[in-house]
Protein backbone atom coordinates (compact mmCIF):
# COMPACT_ATOMS: atom_id res chain seq x y z
CA UNK A 1 0.00 0.00 0.00
CA UNK A 2 1.58 3.04 -1.09
CA UNK A 3 1.95 5.56 2.13
CA UNK A 4 2.58 9.38 0.87
CA UNK A 5 3.06 12.43 3.27
CA UNK A 6 3.52 16.15 2.53
CA UNK A 7 3.96 18.97 5.08
CA UNK A 8 1.89 22.20 3.91
CA UNK A 9 1.19 25.32 5.79
CA UNK A 10 -2.22 26.90 6.43
CA UNK A 11 -2.29 29.90 4.79
CA UNK A 12 -6.29 31.39 5.53
CA UNK A 13 -6.53 34.19 7.45
CA UNK A 14 -9.44 32.37 9.37
CA UNK A 15 -7.10 28.97 9.65
CA UNK A 16 -9.08 25.70 8.72
CA UNK A 17 -12.84 27.08 10.10
CA UNK A 18 -16.01 25.05 9.30
CA UNK A 19 -16.15 25.71 5.61
CA UNK A 20 -12.69 25.18 4.80
CA UNK A 21 -12.74 22.24 6.51
CA UNK A 22 -15.61 20.77 4.71
CA UNK A 23 -13.89 21.31 1.06
CA UNK A 24 -11.31 19.32 3.02
CA UNK A 25 -13.10 16.52 3.83
CA UNK A 26 -15.58 16.85 0.49
CA UNK A 27 -12.34 16.28 -1.31
CA UNK A 28 -10.67 13.37 0.97
CA UNK A 29 -13.90 11.70 0.54
CA UNK A 30 -12.96 11.10 -3.14
CA UNK A 31 -10.28 9.16 -2.77
CA UNK A 32 -10.10 5.67 -1.30
CA UNK A 33 -7.22 5.98 0.47
CA UNK A 34 -7.05 6.39 4.44
CA UNK A 35 -6.87 10.71 5.28
CA UNK A 36 -4.70 11.53 8.23
CA UNK A 37 -4.12 14.92 9.02
CA UNK A 38 -1.27 15.65 11.62
CA UNK A 39 -0.49 18.16 13.49
CA UNK A 40 2.09 18.63 16.00
CA UNK A 41 4.14 21.34 18.27
CA UNK A 42 2.55 21.60 21.37
CA UNK A 43 -1.17 20.02 21.23
CA UNK A 44 -0.64 17.34 18.83
CA UNK A 45 -3.90 16.04 17.10
CA UNK A 46 -4.11 13.29 14.80
CA UNK A 47 -7.68 14.15 12.46
CA UNK A 48 -9.44 11.69 10.36
CA UNK A 49 -9.56 13.81 7.04
CA UNK A 50 -12.73 12.48 6.78
CA UNK A 51 -13.94 13.39 9.39
CA UNK A 52 -15.11 17.26 9.20
CA UNK A 53 -15.07 17.24 13.32
CA UNK A 54 -11.79 15.82 13.90
CA UNK A 55 -10.78 18.55 11.36
CA UNK A 56 -12.43 21.19 13.45
CA UNK A 57 -10.67 20.00 16.52
CA UNK A 58 -7.35 20.07 14.92
CA UNK A 59 -8.31 23.60 14.66
CA UNK A 60 -5.32 25.06 12.72
CA UNK A 61 -4.78 28.53 12.55
CA UNK A 62 -2.33 31.01 9.79
CA UNK A 63 0.70 29.44 9.95
CA UNK A 64 0.25 26.45 11.32
CA UNK A 65 2.08 23.68 9.28
CA UNK A 66 0.15 20.23 9.15
CA UNK A 67 1.30 17.14 8.02
CA UNK A 68 -1.56 15.09 5.41
CA UNK A 69 -1.27 11.86 4.84
CA UNK A 70 -2.60 9.15 2.96
CA UNK A 71 -2.25 5.37 2.56
CA UNK A 72 -3.84 3.68 0.23
CA UNK A 73 -3.85 3.27 -3.99
CA UNK A 74 -4.68 6.48 -4.42
CA UNK A 75 -2.46 7.64 -2.04
CA UNK A 76 0.02 9.76 -4.23
CA UNK A 77 -2.85 11.84 -5.80
CA UNK A 78 -4.93 12.03 -2.70
CA UNK A 79 -1.97 13.70 -1.40
CA UNK A 80 -1.01 16.16 -3.91
CA UNK A 81 -4.83 16.82 -4.64
CA UNK A 82 -5.09 18.09 -0.95
CA UNK A 83 -1.86 20.09 -0.60
CA UNK A 84 -3.22 21.47 -3.93
CA UNK A 85 -5.96 22.73 -2.17
CA UNK A 86 -4.30 24.67 0.06
CA UNK A 87 -2.26 26.42 -2.13
CA UNK A 88 -4.99 27.23 -4.04
CA UNK A 89 -7.99 27.52 -2.63
CA UNK A 90 -8.17 26.98 1.20
CA UNK A 91 -6.14 30.58 0.70
CA UNK A 92 -8.74 32.41 -0.21
CA UNK A 93 -10.96 34.28 1.49
CA UNK A 94 -13.66 32.47 4.01
CA UNK A 95 -16.55 34.09 2.45
CA UNK A 96 -15.66 34.26 -1.15
CA UNK A 97 -18.53 33.76 -2.96
CA UNK A 98 -17.26 31.43 -5.65
CA UNK A 99 -16.52 28.50 -3.31
CA UNK A 100 -19.49 29.09 -0.66
CA UNK A 101 -21.75 28.22 -4.02
CA UNK A 102 -20.13 25.14 -4.92
CA UNK A 103 -18.64 21.62 -4.36
CA UNK A 104 -14.92 21.45 -3.73
CA UNK A 105 -15.41 18.81 -6.08
CA UNK A 106 -16.63 20.82 -9.07
CA UNK A 107 -13.56 23.42 -8.40
CA UNK A 108 -11.12 20.74 -8.67
CA UNK A 109 -12.32 19.58 -11.73
CA UNK A 110 -12.39 22.86 -13.13
CA UNK A 111 -15.76 23.51 -14.22
CA UNK A 112 -17.97 26.44 -14.18
CA UNK A 113 -15.04 28.49 -12.48
CA UNK A 114 -17.61 31.97 -12.94
CA UNK A 115 -20.08 30.33 -10.62
CA UNK A 116 -23.37 30.98 -13.43
CA UNK A 117 -25.33 28.68 -11.11
CA UNK A 118 -24.23 29.80 -8.20
CA UNK A 119 -26.40 29.92 -5.23
CA UNK A 120 -29.67 28.67 -7.04
CA UNK A 121 -27.80 25.06 -6.43
CA UNK A 122 -27.74 25.22 -2.94
CA UNK A 123 -31.29 25.08 -1.80
CA UNK A 124 -31.96 21.67 -3.28
CA UNK A 125 -29.08 20.43 -1.62
CA UNK A 126 -30.10 20.67 2.20
CA UNK A 127 -32.57 18.23 3.68
CA UNK A 128 -35.90 19.35 2.99
CA UNK A 129 -37.51 17.30 6.15
CA UNK A 130 -38.61 19.07 9.07
CA UNK B 1 -29.04 41.04 3.34
CA UNK B 2 -26.51 38.42 0.92
CA UNK B 3 -24.09 38.60 3.71
CA UNK B 4 -26.68 37.09 6.40
CA UNK B 5 -27.99 34.94 3.59
CA UNK B 6 -24.05 33.72 3.19
CA UNK B 7 -24.14 32.90 6.98
CA UNK B 8 -27.08 31.04 7.36
CA UNK B 9 -26.04 29.38 4.42
CA UNK B 10 -22.82 28.37 5.81
CA UNK B 11 -23.92 27.23 8.99
CA UNK B 12 -26.69 24.51 7.07
CA UNK B 13 -23.81 23.59 5.35
CA UNK B 14 -21.94 22.81 8.61
CA UNK B 15 -24.84 20.34 10.33
CA UNK B 16 -25.07 18.69 6.42
CA UNK B 17 -21.30 18.19 7.03
CA UNK B 18 -21.49 16.90 10.45
CA UNK B 19 -24.82 14.62 9.14
CA UNK B 20 -22.11 13.24 6.79
CA UNK B 21 -19.13 12.54 8.92
CA UNK B 22 -18.74 9.06 8.75
CA UNK B 23 -16.66 8.55 11.36
CA UNK B 24 -19.27 10.13 14.01
CA UNK B 25 -21.62 8.06 12.86
CA UNK B 26 -19.29 4.89 13.46
CA UNK B 27 -18.87 6.32 17.05
CA UNK B 28 -22.81 6.02 17.74
CA UNK B 29 -22.78 2.71 16.21
CA UNK B 30 -20.03 1.46 18.24
CA UNK B 31 -21.78 3.05 21.45
CA UNK B 32 -25.07 1.57 20.54
CA UNK B 33 -23.65 -1.95 19.66
CA UNK B 34 -20.69 -2.04 23.17
CA UNK B 35 -22.99 0.30 25.79
CA UNK B 36 -26.31 -1.19 24.36
CA UNK B 37 -27.35 2.23 24.70
CA UNK B 38 -30.91 3.71 22.44
CA UNK B 39 -30.30 5.22 19.37
CA UNK B 40 -30.95 8.54 20.35
CA UNK B 41 -28.80 8.53 24.08
CA UNK B 42 -26.14 7.32 21.60
CA UNK B 43 -25.94 9.97 19.68
CA UNK B 44 -25.98 12.47 22.27
CA UNK B 45 -23.41 10.82 24.17
CA UNK B 46 -21.04 10.87 21.12
CA UNK B 47 -21.90 14.85 19.40
CA UNK B 48 -21.75 16.10 23.65
CA UNK B 49 -18.15 14.70 23.82
CA UNK B 50 -17.53 16.84 20.55
CA UNK B 51 -19.30 19.71 21.96
CA UNK B 52 -17.17 19.20 24.77
CA UNK B 53 -13.91 19.49 23.11
CA UNK B 54 -14.89 22.29 20.90
CA UNK B 55 -15.60 24.57 24.05
CA UNK B 56 -12.33 23.61 25.18
CA UNK B 57 -10.59 25.49 21.97
CA UNK B 58 -9.10 28.59 22.51
CA UNK B 59 -10.56 29.80 19.16
CA UNK B 60 -13.51 31.92 19.37
CA UNK B 61 -15.37 30.75 15.91
CA UNK B 62 -14.84 27.22 16.92
CA UNK B 63 -16.16 27.27 20.52
CA UNK B 64 -18.61 29.20 18.99
CA UNK B 65 -19.40 25.85 16.32
CA UNK B 66 -20.55 23.99 19.89
CA UNK B 67 -24.13 25.67 18.97
CA UNK B 68 -24.51 24.30 16.02
CA UNK B 69 -23.06 20.71 16.90
CA UNK B 70 -25.53 20.77 19.91
CA UNK B 71 -28.59 21.85 17.11
CA UNK B 72 -27.75 18.66 15.07
CA UNK B 73 -27.35 16.68 17.76
CA UNK B 74 -31.38 17.94 19.18
CA UNK B 75 -32.79 17.16 15.60
CA UNK B 76 -31.27 13.77 15.24
CA UNK B 77 -32.33 12.59 18.75
CA UNK B 78 -35.63 14.23 18.42
CA UNK B 79 -35.68 12.30 15.15
CA UNK B 80 -34.47 8.86 16.69
CA UNK B 81 -36.92 9.51 19.79
CA UNK B 82 -39.76 9.44 17.53
CA UNK B 83 -38.71 6.59 15.53
CA UNK B 84 -38.54 4.62 17.99
CA UNK B 85 -42.25 4.99 19.50
CA UNK B 86 -43.44 4.14 16.22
Amino acid sequence: MPNVSRDIVVSNSLGLHARPAMQFVDTANQFKSQVMVIKGGEEPYEADGKSVMQMIILAATEGTTLQIRAEGDDAEQAVSTLAKLFEDKIRRRVSSRKWRSKKASEFLRGGDQHGGRAGRRRTSSFPSGR
Amino acid sequence: MARQGREIAGIFDFHVGILRDKSLVEQVRKEILTNRSTAEYAVSTVMRKFAAEFSKMSDRYISERVKDVHDVERQVAAKAHRAAKV
